[in-house]
């Protein structure tokens, strides 16, 4: 009976630890359309409504989903510092501290923090064009992530459940 | 030290990058209370000017990145924002500096849409001088408000001196409306003037003379239109407008003097619209200011 629940502790375990990897990287593409769909709307709030940055980046942290929120909610807090750092400095250390715990990994985070070096800084013609190559840069990192999903999600399941019967295996 | 970090040169240095306001904090009391503009551009060191003359700061160059972010910062990092303003070659900060703009023009079918690429930015320090019109309002509008002009050449003071008539009228309880075009009088950040223009006045900024005389006599019933520069016949046209609408005008031309005033071409429909003209005159740094009554029957 030990033996028996042992072996499914085993096996439930390293499935579990499968899943987990197949679910980190759901949580990625999640992570990344959320961005998306920040970039989106800051776009369209730069070009038909000049808002501020400071306005934009406060609404996205109450009203950027899940992904999105805490990010603008950590440049808001650091906005509100006066300190005399620029945006474009707290824009990059928000996304690096807080940008993975919300899904999103080394490459899409570079990305983003590319933005910091003319957001608020140009024209709002310049600004929606060189928003559009920061959203088709991610769309090219999330279609990878996605491909990954593809191809390497079932893989880390399997992984996990035949590590787990193998190991019970050569215990047994 | 306290007291120093309050001049308004180190009130308008809050939008520098952190070395440039580092040189500023450095510099002695008497030149940053001095200071009436800090030039910057792109391959030079930054330099104060004083009654016209430029004195370079020991510091590095300037840099056109430091340029774009002075900048960005000036606008809150929303330069978008700002873009009406911008197309007009400027940038109001909060204290009423001003950062007027120069560098590589962006054009669209001819017409002028601002700057592109910043090469010069001068950044105009903002210093009120209150009280320096009241002798010349008792003056003129002892009894009730009169049109005036006050005429000099560029840079003894005129905008100063409108702005404190507007004060003064505004104190005695008389609407004022100004047409601002520039925004150099009120100098409107989030709608609030960044000089104090008393409580009576209204201000429309960033508006043609002629619109902004028209749209000002209809919606605010003033009894008082305040209008700087006055420089070409539209202009001339619209203080005709107001006077003919009742109003009293109070403006500011270029010229060298009464008789220069009353030669120039522009000026001569304003010539029976205006009770008195003031005159400044500078002398070893030294403004001082006389009215010349221009219609007979106006008291001395």
């Amino acid at each position: 009976m030990l033996k028996l629940l042992g072996a499914i502790l085993i096996i439930g375990s390293s499935g579990a630890l499968g899943l987990a990897a197949q679910q980190g990287l759901r949580a990625r593409i999640a992570a990344i359309d959320g961005f998306l769909k920040a970039l989106e709307r800051i776009e369209s709030e730069i070009v038909y409504r000049l808002t501020p940055c400071g306005e934009l980046i406060a609404l996205l942290a109450r009203e950027g989903g899940p992904h999105a929120a805490p990010v603008f909610q950590d440049i808001t807090e650091r906005l509100a510092r006066n300190d005399g750092l620029s945006l474009a400095y707290k824009w990059g250390r928000a996304f690096r501290e807080t940008g993975p715990a919300c899904g999103l990994q080394s490459e899409e985070i570079s990305i983003l923090c590319d933005a910091a070096s003319f957001l608020g800084r140009y024209d709002s013609e310049q600004q929606q064009r060189s928003l559009r190559l920061t959203a088709a840069r991610l769309s090219s990192v999330r279609d990878e992530a996605a491909e990954d999903l593809k191809n390497k999600g079932s893989l880390y399941r399997t992984c996990g459940l035949t590590l787990g019967v193998l190991a019970v295996i050569v215990l047994l | 030290m306290n007291d120093v970090k309050k001049l308004p040169l180190h009130e308008a240095a809050y939008c520098l990058t952190p070395a440039l306001r580092l040189a500023i904090d450095q510099l002695p009391e008497q030149a940053a209370r001095s200071a009436e503009e800090l030039r910057l551009r792109v391959g030079q060191p930054p330099s104060l000017s004083c009654n016209g003359r430029e004195t370079a700061l020991s510091c590095n160059a300037v840099t056109a990145a430091d340029l774009r972010e002075i900048v960005a910062r000036a606008a809150r990092e929303s330069v978008h924002s700002y873009a009406d303003s911008l197309r007009q070659g400027f940038l109001t900060l909060a204290g009423g500096h001003r950062i007027g703009i120069c560098g590589t023009a962006k054009a669209e079918n001819g017409v002028f849409e601002g700057v592109r690429q910043f090469g010069s930015l001068n950044i105009r320090i903002a210093k009120p001088v209150f009280g320096c019109a009241r002798e010349a309002y008792e003056q003129c509008c002892r009894e009730a408000p009169a049109s005036l002009v006050i005429l000099s050449p560029p840079g003894h003071g005129k905008t100063t001196l409108l702005r404190d008539l507007i004060r003064c009228a505004s104190a005695a309880g008389e609407r004022v409306a100004v047409a601002d075009e520039r925004g150099e009088l009120a100098a409107l950040r989030d709608g609030a003037p960044q000089f104090d223009l008393g409580g009576a006045a209204d201000v429309l900024e960033l508006c043609a003379k002629k619109d902004a005389v028209m749209h000002l006599i209809k919606t605010m019933s003033p009894r008082i239109v305040a209008l700087d520069e006055i420089t070409s016949a539209q202009d001339a046209a619209a203080v005709c407008y107001a006077a003919n609408c009742g109003v009293e005008i109070f403006a500011t031309a270029h010229a060298f003097g009464l008789e220069d005033f009353r030669r120039r071409a522009v000026y001569k429909p304003l010539l029976p619209v205006f009770s008195y003209a003031v005159e400044i005159t500078l002398s070893d740094g030294e403004r001082a200011c006389r009215v010349h009554p221009l219609k007979e029957g106006a008291p001395c």
